[in-house]
């Protein structure tokens, strides 16, 4: 390979000399408007199908409401000479150009988390220019789209009176009102930096500003208040400005007022979003928003970045998932509906969960009892022996690591469905393989059937895990399993086979307790009830066994138990059952990190590509899975006494 | 040292963000000073969170401190941003490629921006493809490229303008191992040409020892010591005497045992590992066999080693590497839970 220099000689200072001298910043801002404009319609040019698709719904809009509303021209004081097409086809370009500009603060965001755009500003690009480049790319589509509206009302039978140069106008118009909404979704966008702002913005004006408008209705016939929000709508500015241009006699003045105003809006607008640069360099630590890693300071457990491993969750705002999850669980966990109906709904909801790419999910009968094992496609990590970062599958033989998870479902219904995903995640990121029994449900199988498959399960697992680790997980009632399973193998001095950690999400341990005692977390839990739980905990076990340690562990002996990690959210009934058990694990000596997520519900944990919580609940249990199961740790952990301890 | 032979210079950085939740905010940076001497690789490493970005957008002026002075090449970022952008290059811990467009787009539309013209940036960015191995792929669109190639890309886009200073934010983080190597290879070669500072930061602790000339210990917004890796290894006393114990050894035992002898001090038991510090570590050798023999304990296999990074990273933070958020598992990073005996 020929000799290539790389950097600049080190003379000090100001070592450019290919820079072009007296270059004015107006010069420059033109140059870089016209490279980045020039990049923008390249990647537009690869995909003009997307330009097209783009323009359906305007197109739909057109013929629908062209025939449906056919006969509003006919209402008295309608007063418009020619067809509803006619009438339509300005009010639909001007919506098209609003609707789709609306859209390009989305490819800011793109650009903002692939790095793009701190590329650019890190170098001497214009700022101006990488706007402009945006408003120009918006500009050329906005005039595709017009006209190929233009050409399909033509084709449909409108006609435009005022002929090529009223079409000019009326397309004209419509990219200023584009420039205007695309510069301020362009500014949302990096303000907040977040999609659902956008979307946000798009829902709550694209309906309003169009109906507000004559696109389909003359205002005269509107009522007054709404005439006179009209009056002030760009984008009726724009309809009007369109209609007038293509009709046999515009009128040139009113065009050019209503003209000049859109104008001066655009301009305005285009200088917010380049002034949203400086907002966003004052913080442009962008990873931190949307889901980023957790406040980190003092001793104690890591930050959980979101950039670690595999994870990328796509966050929804929680106060949507938590709307998602008390509709959808009132009418899953219900006692009042057999529990046929209960668990073929659950199927229904979870079984079709998207997983990450590169799952693989075998099923198998580990004891007896049918489990899935659950592998992420990944590269295992560690490479002590052997050749360095040799690509294999945890579930190639003898996997490090295995995790046993019960799923939850109050003993009653659940199935592995439920929690592939956060297993698929887990083995993802920990390099670990997990296991998900499909343990025997009540009442047609009460207690001990389900206490007798898990320690079926985990008794195969150990027992087929010679030279790794094994951690034993549950969520819910699965977590009263993995407690059990944990109490049933204390550690042992001479190094037997014990299990190296046990991860409890939102478990329910105690079967004796009054759900119903405390009215305020009653209200605030939006998944479980106290009556479905007593459902399940009849059908599960007889009052008489319920506070047996078997039943209900919290009420166990806990010395000797592995490392606990206990994660819950505060607005669970069962919230109190992790944070008794953190406190007596603790006391008898158990090393115990246990976490609270303020507002988050029962189970949150389990979808970690959808709140950013559940995402780092997820890093925070392949964080423990690493700690427990590292290398040459099978002896069990050294006496530390507890851990980080019960916190919050 | 004169300010002259300084590539980068920082004093007192300070940085906080505001985050919901939180009262004051999150302290990224609190008080970090840094100087990078020219035409090194310099190393500042760090677990995540520890403020290692923070200091790279300060620098790059793409954020601004509330407090404190960076200069680069001499110049004043915060007063002369523009100045700065035209003589560093910026390799973030995100592609900034657009992957829409060919590997050679990317490139030529780079320097456009920094002001190169006509057939020198052509030229420039054929050498580049050439020097990175990307000819054949030059005129593929980016989002076919894999992620080394990717990462190849991403370090010539900061190289297009022969920049006089680059910065590498986590160029290997998420790299599959045998592309880590290939792109350490490629940093070390970048380090051998004439003039090019380098700041490279990372989390790998063999990273940082591999690659920097210098490095620099960052620790929740503050670097906590610096200097070249072997030089800050011989801060510590002594070496490092491992022991791997039998399967059936009683950990409390070893650690009594180990705990009275004079030679070895700081025993830390992790499994069947134990390791010590020794001032001298071939004469501790014998004894500690002798002890644990004495104790009818037969030591597996016993090793003397020098200090390693994480060991400065322990003295430094009172913590383990591997605990202090990494929470990324790699073939580089030792994920040993040592845990530390009674002192």
């Amino acid at each position: 390979m020929a000799t290539v220099q790389l950097g600049s000689a080190p003379t000090g200072a100001a070592p450019i000399n290919h820079l072009t001298p007296n270059a004015t910043a107006f010069g420059t801002a033109m140059a870089h408007t016209w490279y980045l404009t020039g990049r923008k319609l390249h990647a537009l040019v690869r995909q003009p199908w997307v330009l097209a698709f783009s323009v359906v719904q305007p197109v739909i809009w057109l013929f629908l409401f062209g025939q449906l509303f056919r006969k509003v021209i006919d209402i008295p004081g309608f007063a418009y000479h020619g067809t509803y097409l006619d009438y339509l086809v300005p009010g639909l370009i001007a919506m098209n150009a609003m609707a789709n500009n609306m859209w390009a603060g989305m490819s800011m965001i793109e650009e903002i988390d692939r790095g793009t755009l701190n590329r650019f500003l890190a170098s001497p690009a214009s700022r101006i220019g990488i706007m402009n480049a945006s408003v120009v790319e918006q500009a050329v589509s906005t005039t595709v789209q017009s006209l190929i509206i233009v050409g399909l009302g033509l084709a449909g039978g409108a006609r435009y009176h005022g002929g090529v140069a009223g079409v000019a106008v009326m397309v004209a118009a419509s990219i200023l009102v584009g420039v205007v909404f695309g510069a301020l979704s362009n500014a949302t966008g990096m303000l907040l930096r977040s999609r659902e702002a956008i979307i946000g913005v798009y829902t709550f004006f694209m309906l309003p500003l169009m109906f507000l408008s004559s696109a389909f209705m003359q205002t005269r016939l509107m009522p007054g208040w709404m005439q006179a929000i009209a009056s002030r709508n760009p984008l009726n500015w724009v309809v009007q400005i369109g209609r007038s241009a293509v009709s046999a006699h515009p009128d040139w003045g009113a065009i050019g007022v209503r003209a000049g105003g859109l104008a001066v809006l655009a301009v305005a607008c285009v200088a917010v979003s380049v002034a949203t640069f400086r907002s966003y360099q004052k913080n442009v630590l962008s990873e931190r928003r949307n889901g980023g890693p957790l406040p980190c300071r003092g001793r104690g457990p890591p930050c959980w970045g979101r950039s670690v491993g595999g994870v990328s969750p796509y966050v929804v705002p929680p106060v949507l998932v938590r709307l998602g999850a008390r509709l959808v669980s009132r009418r899953v966990h219900n006692p009042r509906l057999p529990w046929e109906v209960q668990r073929r709904r659950l199927d229904m909801l979870m079984g079709p969960w998207p997983l990450p790419r590169g799952t693989s999910v075998t099923k198998k009968a580990w004891n007896g009892v049918p489990v899935e094992v659950v592998t992420a496609g990944l590269v295992r990590p560690r490479a002590r022996s052997g050749s360095p970062g040799q690509a294999t599958t945890p579930a190639s033989g003898t996997a490090a690591v295995t995790v046993v998870h019960f799923h939850g479902g109050g003993y009653c219904v659940g199935s592995p469905a439920e929690a592939r995903d956060w297993a698929a995640h887990l083995s993802a990121r920990a390099g670990c393989r997990v296991v998900l029994p499909e343990y025997r449900l009540a009442p047609e199988h009460p207690f001990p059937a389900a206490v007798d498959d898990a320690r079926a399960v985990v008794s195969a697992a150990l027992g087929e895990a010679v030279a790794g680790a094994v951690v034993v997980s549950g969520d819910s009632a699965g977590g009263g399993l993995a407690l059990g399973a944990a109490l049933a193998w204390p550690g042992t001095p001479d190094g037997a086979a014990r299990l190296a950690g046990c991860i409890l999400l939102s478990p329910w341990l105690d079967l004796t307790a009054d759900r119903a005692a405390v009215p305020e977390l009653v209200r605030r839990d939006v998944v479980l009830s106290p009556a479905w739980l007593e459902a399940c905990a009849q059908a599960y076990a007889p009052v008489a066994d319920r506070a047996q340690p078997m039943v209900s562990p919290l009420h166990a002996n806990l010395d000797g138990l592995p490392p606990l990690l206990i994660q819950c959210g505060t607005d669970d009934l069962l919230a109190p059952d992790a944070g008794n058990l953190a406190v007596r694990a603790a006391a008898a000596g158990v090393d115990v990190t246990y976490s609270r997520w303020p507002g988050l519900w029962h189970d949150f944990a389990l979808q970690p590509d959808i709140t950013a919580a559940a995402a780092s609940a997820l890093a925070q249990a392949a964080w423990f899975v690493g700690r427990v199961c590292a290398p040459d740790r099978q002896e069990g952990p050294p006496d530390t006494g507890a851990g980080p301890g019960a916190s919050g | 040292m004169s300010s002259t032979d300084r590539a980068i210079e920082a004093r007192q950085l300070v940085k906080t963000y505001a985050v919901r939740g939180t009262k004051h905010g999150i302290r990224a940076l609190d008080g970090l000073d840094l100087i990078v001497p020219r035409g090194m690789i310099f190393g500042l490493l760090g677990p995540n969170g520890a403020g290692k970005t923070t200091t790279v957008k300060i620098l790059t002026s793409l954020a601004r401190p509330d407090a404190g002075t960076a200069r680069v090449e001499g110049i004043d970022v915060l007063a002369r941003p523009g100045q700065v952008r035209q003589v560093i290059g910026v390799v973030a811990q995100r592609s900034g490629a657009d992957p829409t467009a060919a590997g050679r787009e990317n490139l030529i539309l780079q320097g456009r921006l920094y002001g190169m013209r006509g057939g020198s940036v052509r030229a420039r960015a054929d050498e580049l493809l050439a020097h990175f191995g990307l000819t054949e792929a030059a005129g593929r669109l980016v989002k076919t490229y894999s992620g080394g190639m990717q990462r190849r890309l991403d370090v010539a886009l900061g190289l297009m303008h022969r920049p006089a200073v680059l910065f590498l934010d986590e160029p290997t983080t998420g790299l599959d191992p045998e592309s880590r190597a290939a792109m350490w290879q490629e940093i070390a070669r970048l380090a051998s040409r004439d003039g090019l500072t380098v700041l490279l930061t990372t989390h790998y602790l063999e990273e940082a020892d591999r690659l920097a000339d210098r490095l620099a210990i960052v620790d929740r917004g503050r670097v906590v010591t610096t200097g070249e890796p072997e030089e800050l290894k011989g801060e510590l006393r002594g070496d490092v005497v491992q022991v791997e114990l039998p399967a059936d050894a009683d950990a409390g035992l070893v650690r009594g045992v180990l705990g009275a002898l004079r030679e070895v001090r700081d025993v830390v038991i992790a499994g069947r590992n134990v390791s010590a510090r020794s001032d001298d570590g071939a004469a501790a050798v014998p004894v500690v066999l002798a002890a644990l023999q004495r104790a009818g304990i037969n030591a597996a296999s016993v090793a003397v080693a020098r200090p390693s990074l994480d060991d400065v990273y322990l003295r430094h933070t009172g913590r383990r590497y591997s605990e202090s958020g990494t929470a990324e598992r790699n073939g580089s990073v030792d994920q040993r839970e040592l845990v530390e005996a009674s002192k």
